[in-house]
């Protein structure tokens, strides 16, 4: 990792940027786990790697990011399931809480179909998303980033599990106290 | 081999301002190439490229509106073809200096405007933000648009 020091100021801390941009936000419960952090983005957040960001890239000139050589790089939803696939995710259906798996849900836009967001399921059930390079929340509901206004990421296109093995990574940089922490649910929320 | 110093753009003994190319703003590759001229022989320095204030505050403008626009946007793809992003392309050279601050502020992805108006990619396959950030910086020193 490069020394630059890691201190964005220009990125929004503001949680009614994020609700303004994802209307659903607004109408689910969410908390917020994590500072601001561009270093990696939502999909490397899904597969524990807070290092870099994972995209399929057609050209280093778009920046830097990795994506698995065994994968084909393109933006579409069985590229990514190939990607997921390396690190032993395979295709389910359902996205229903499971002892002992861990799940990966795929976002794909509405209208151009191409993968847009990837969140983690959690053993308690509830979701972790990082949104691109901005927060990680955690949501009891899919429903929570997705929808077809503004930049919502759309709907979730497809399931991949595989058996959880070890802790989730911490944030990086955990949110400060004192600051809204989203729209936390009740406390006797139970999931399915 | 001397150094223009930015009071003494055109102060230097032997040299006037018809006997080097200061200006315009390019092309790329310019900046700390010596030239010949009266007297000696000069180097050019970021500073004669220093960006105009509308620049400066067009640059300034475009890069909230493209960071607030493009704040959940994971494709680069996508992220790069937003209007303002374009647009920030279009202001060539002269917001290259710019666009080093504002990366290393922002660590926003202006790899891709940097590369298109520098023919340059100093950050290779780099997979790291951190690392790009690196030698984007040390490319701007080494070649004038950043002070060292």
């Amino acid at each position: 990792m490069g020394s630059g020091q890691r201190l964005p100021r220009l990125l929004s801390c503001n949680l009614d940027d994020y609700e303004a941009q994802i209307p659903n936000l607004a109408m689910h419960c969410y908390l917020v786990t994590s500072d601001v952090d561009p270093d990696y983005n939502c999909i490397a957040w899904a597969v524990g790697d807070v290092h870099r960001h994972w995209w399929p890239t057609a050209s280093a000139r778009e920046g830097p990011a990795y994506w698995p050589q065994e994968a084909t790089r393109e933006e579409s939803v069985d590229a990514f399931v190939e990607a997921f696939a390396t690190l032993g995710y395979v295709p389910c259906d359902n996205a229903d809480l499971e002892h002992g798996v861990e799940k990966l849900a795929i976002y794909v836009s509405l209208t151009t179909a191409r993968p847009t967001h990837v969140a983690r399921q959690l053993p308690s059930g509830r979701w972790a998303s990082k949104l691109n390079v901005g927060i990680d929340i955690e949501h009891p509901e899919l429903d929570a980033v997705g929808g077809g206004r503004h930049l919502s990421y759309g709907e979730v296109a497809c399931v991949v599990r595989r058996a959880r093995v070890g802790d989730p990574p911490a944030p990086t940089r955990p949110w400060p106290e004192g600051r809204p922490k989203g729209r936390p649910w009740p406390t006797d929320l139970h999931l399915p | 081999m001397k150094t223009l110093e930015p009071d003494a753009k055109f102060a230097w003994p032997g040299l006037e301002q018809d006997s080097i190319e200061v200006l315009p703003l390019g092309p790329w590759g310019q900046v700390g190439t010596e030239v010949e001229a009266k007297g000696g022989i000069y180097v050019l320095r970021r500073r004669y490229l220093r960006p105009e204030r509308d620049v400066e505050a067009t640059f300034r403008e475009l890069a909230g509106v493209w960071e607030r626009e493009t704040l959940l946007v994971s494709s680069p793809t996508e992220a790069a073809t937003h209007d303002s992003y374009q647009k920030i392309i279009g202001l060539g050279l002269q917001c290259v200096p710019l666009l080093l601050d504002r990366l290393r502020a922002s660590r926003r992805n202006y790899f891709w405007a940097l590369d298109a108006i520098t023919h340059q990619n100093p950050a290779g396959h780099s997979e790291c933000v951190g690392d790009a950030i690196d030698a984007w910086t040390a490319w701007g020193r080494d070649n004038g648009y950043l002070d060292s």
